[in-house]
């Protein structure tokens, strides 16, 4: 009777405890899951006009981001369609100047190259740069290429012409077509910077357009699908270029990850993924924070902005 | 002492139970965070891209092939049939409508197709009342407009519309007579994006032809803001996905009014076009089978050619005066095309057309016999009838083009060079025999 008494204290026991695990994990997540919508409340993200379009600040943009500048635009006022005529982008070294002379108070642009700073320290200026959009850059390939990664090496080696053929990288028996993009390009300069970095690459595979005057055309061949090609550009225009028409429907293109870590919003957001770069706000860093182009920085880098960044496409910096 | 005993012996199992039930307890207390932790990462997932999710390490839903891949080109040695519908040009000219375009100073000019030969009469009324609408939709604002067909094939037709002003097309599904969206060109997978891109990258290109050169490097010229151009392109056909302009033909898709001054600073930029060139893109072309269907729409089949080769227009259909002899695949190692350039309508040419049904007939006998089972045969002949001043007698002018390859590059590879040759201008064609 006794022993009877003590097996069933202990497994009382042993109930009890797994009850109160089980108390302890539903109540945790159900606490963190309260917190979470009570943050996203506290960073109160609203689409009530914060501007019109007479008093928006006037910003530019380079080519990329151009999109990205609408988006914000059409946000804070609240107008979806807005005449193009509106529009005044320009490109990153046409912003550049125009920010230098005063002529935009916001711009949201790659980084400024040596030419553009000197040029605003002429004129006695110095810009203040926040990361607005993270941006990765990367390879992609046929989805039914067997190698899935490469590392750094790797990558520089195809480039650079030293490993010519997927076997070499686990792949099938074929050799590697690696495209390049345009000249001077920004993918190409891309490729040059971020992975590169110095060293010489190959030259790229061309081709001639013929025409019925028989006149010829010698351009770099743009990037076609095929099971053993390689392309590369930034993760924003990647993933515009190779979108299927139907969205649910899995890409004949993937990117391939670097160093064992895929490309996607979250690796390059938090600088996991090898090649990650950034679009800048840049303004004047001498504006006062009451000026326009201070709070107009402060509504694109708030909750709201960051939400904006995310619904164009891009990848946001928080 | 035997009660200590079990004292004891009991003492030893509660201790025993305890370390026990401490380890469970620490166990537990461990899984319990486990489960917490992967939860709250669940919790904060992102969302991914089509393009990322398919190498990710999180588990994502599995992403769905395209069903509509069945429409899709498999191989170049393919072949579609051109429509049996009759196309009749059809004139307004200063309020008369005739079928004959014989004024030669008049005011205004409205060129519009009208189709026959559909069996059913009510589609087919629906189509013309488009195919005259879409026409005198730019005589609002132009005088003289011209219409041109550039796609009769495979249960489509598509036509392109064009005045002083401007543009406009109409491409239709012959067995419903609804319009055909752009996007149903292609199978569902299909990254058109990259396809507009890659095709406005040729039109930037040829854009830096000059008079009296006849090659250009494109490593002299900047291109460093192509890629801010593509996207300019792809942003202009999102805006205007619903109302795309194009028109096809077997080898290629044009697509007009993506082009704006930021892109291309030229005059008349709104009538330009950029070509997609599909043969490029075998994989991802549905329109060649997409709109076929089981029963026969047209009164009369056996007009429009049949057997084209993919990707390739076939040269009888442009112009009155060539008719095709042959344009097939002799056997399946053996690919023959024979026109006859020239109109031979009236009687005292029977036996000359006569005599070259003979030749014809014994070049394929000749073709057949020196055609090994592991050789693949492409053979090109034209043939055209001159007379002499009192027509006593007749000579017929043959020209032949043979190309040999072995069977397996036949099979794999052959026709894609031979439609790429059937690209290029003649003057720079040349036949070669393949080892």
């Amino acid at each position: 009777m006794k022993e009877k008494n003590t097996t069933f204290i202990k497994l009382s026991l042993i109930v009890i405890a797994i009850i109160v695990c089980l108390c302890i994990y539903f109540i945790a997540i159900n606490t963190y899951k309260k917190e979470k919508i009570a943050k996203d409340n506290a960073n109160n993200i609203t689409n009530e006009k914060i501007y019109t379009l007479d008093n928006y600040p006037k910003v530019d943009a380079s080519l990329s981001t151009q999109p990205l500048a609408t988006a914000f635009l059409k946000n804070f006022t609240g107008i979806e369609q807005i005449d193009e005529s509106y529009f005044n982008y320009t490109n990153t070294h046409s912003a550049y100047s125009k920010l230098i002379n005063n002529e935009v108070d916001l711009l949201i642009a790659s980084e400024p190259s040596s030419d553009e700073i000197a040029l605003a320290r002429q004129k006695g200026i110095e810009f203040e740069m926040m990361p607005i959009v993270k941006e990765g850059f990367v390879f992609y390939t046929n989805a039914e290429n067997k190698v899935d990664n490469m590392s750094i090496e790797q990558v520089q080696k195809i480039y650079k012409g030293e490993i010519t053929n997927w076997k070499e990288l686990g792949g099938y028996d074929d050799p590697i077509m690696a495209y390049q993009s345009p000249q001077n390009s920004n993918s190409q300069v891309g490729l040059l910077s971020l992975v590169m970095k110095g060293s010489n690459i190959s030259e790229a595979p061309r081709e001639n357009l013929i025409n019925l005057n028989n006149q010829i055309i010698n351009l770099v061949s743009n990037y076609k699908n095929g099971r053993n090609t390689i392309g590369y550009s930034y993760y924003y225009y990647a993933n515009t270029m190779f979108q299927p028409i139907d969205n649910e429907i899995a890409s004949n293109i993937k990117l391939l990850s670097i160093n064992r870590i895929s490309p996607n919003k979250q690796s390059i957001k938090n600088d996991s993924y090898p090649f990650t770069t950034a679009y800048y706000i840049v303004i004047n860093k001498a504006d006062d924070s009451n000026s326009a182009s201070r709070i107009l920085a402060n509504n694109m880098l708030s909750a709201r902005g960051q939400k904006i960044v995310e619904d164009a496409g891009y990848i946001s910096v928080k | 002492m035997y009660i200590k005993d079990n004292r004891n012996h009991q003492n030893k199992i509660g201790k025993k139970f305890i370390i026990i039930y401490t380890i469970f307890i620490i166990v537990l207390i461990y899984l319990t965070a486990l489960g917490i932790y992967f939860s709250i990462n669940n919790i904060n997932n992102t969302e991914q891209t089509p393009l990322e999710s398919v190498i990710s390490n999180v588990v994502v839903e599995k992403k769905k092939t395209a069903q509509d891949i069945k429409y899709a080109i498999n191989s170049y040695n393919e072949t579609y049939d051109f429509n049996s519908l009759l196309i009749i040009d059809t004139f307004d000219i200063d309020g008369r409508i005739s079928t004959e375009n014989n004024n030669t100073n008049p005011t205004y000019r409205i060129h519009f197709i009208q189709i026959d030969g559909l069996k059913n009469k009510d589609i087919q009324y629906r189509i013309n009342e488009k195919l005259k609408q879409k026409a005198y939709t730019l005589a609002f604002n132009d005088s003289f407009v011209d219409t041109h067909v550039t796609a009769n094939f495979a249960n489509m037709l598509s036509v392109l519309i064009s005045s002083e002003k401007g543009v406009e097309t109409l491409n239709i599904d012959l067995s419903t007579g609804n319009e055909i969206p752009f996007n149903d060109l292609f199978i569902s997978s299909a990254t058109v994006n990259a396809y507009l891109a890659n095709a406005l990258y040729e039109t930037l290109a040829w854009s830096n032809l000059q008079p009296g050169v006849d090659i250009i490097d494109m490593t002299q010229i900047d291109t460093s803001d192509y890629e801010d151009k593509f996207m300019m392109l792809i942003n202009n056909y999102k805006n205007n996905i619903n109302n795309i302009k194009y028109t096809i033909s077997p080898n290629y898709i044009d697509v007009y009014g993506l082009i704006d001054k930021n892109i291309l600073d030229v005059k008349n930029v709104q009538k330009m076009s950029i070509r997609i060139d599909l043969i490029d893109y075998i994989n991802e072309i549905a329109m060649y089978k997409r709109y076929l269907s089981e029963r026969n729409i047209y009164d009369d089949d056996s007009i429009g050619i049949k057997n084209t080769i993919v990707f390739t227009n076939n040269i009888a259909t442009n112009n009155k005066n060539i008719t095709k002899i042959s344009y097939n695949k002799l056997q399946n190692n053996i690919f023959i095309e024979e026109y006859l350039f020239g109109d031979y309508g009236q009687p005292e040419y029977d036996i000359a057309k006569e005599y070259i049904k003979k030749l014809s007939d014994e070049q394929k006998t000749n073709l057949i016999n020196q055609t090994s089972n592991n050789r693949g045969t492409f053979f090109q002949r034209s043939y055209s009838i001159t007379n002499n001043a009192e027509n006593n007698y007749y000579i017929i002018n043959v020209n032949s083009y043979q190309a040999m390859c072995s069977i397996n590059y036949f099979n794999s590879s052959a026709f894609l060079d031979y439609i790429k040759l059937k690209a290029i201008p003649y003057s720079r064609r040349h036949w070669f025999n393949w080892v």
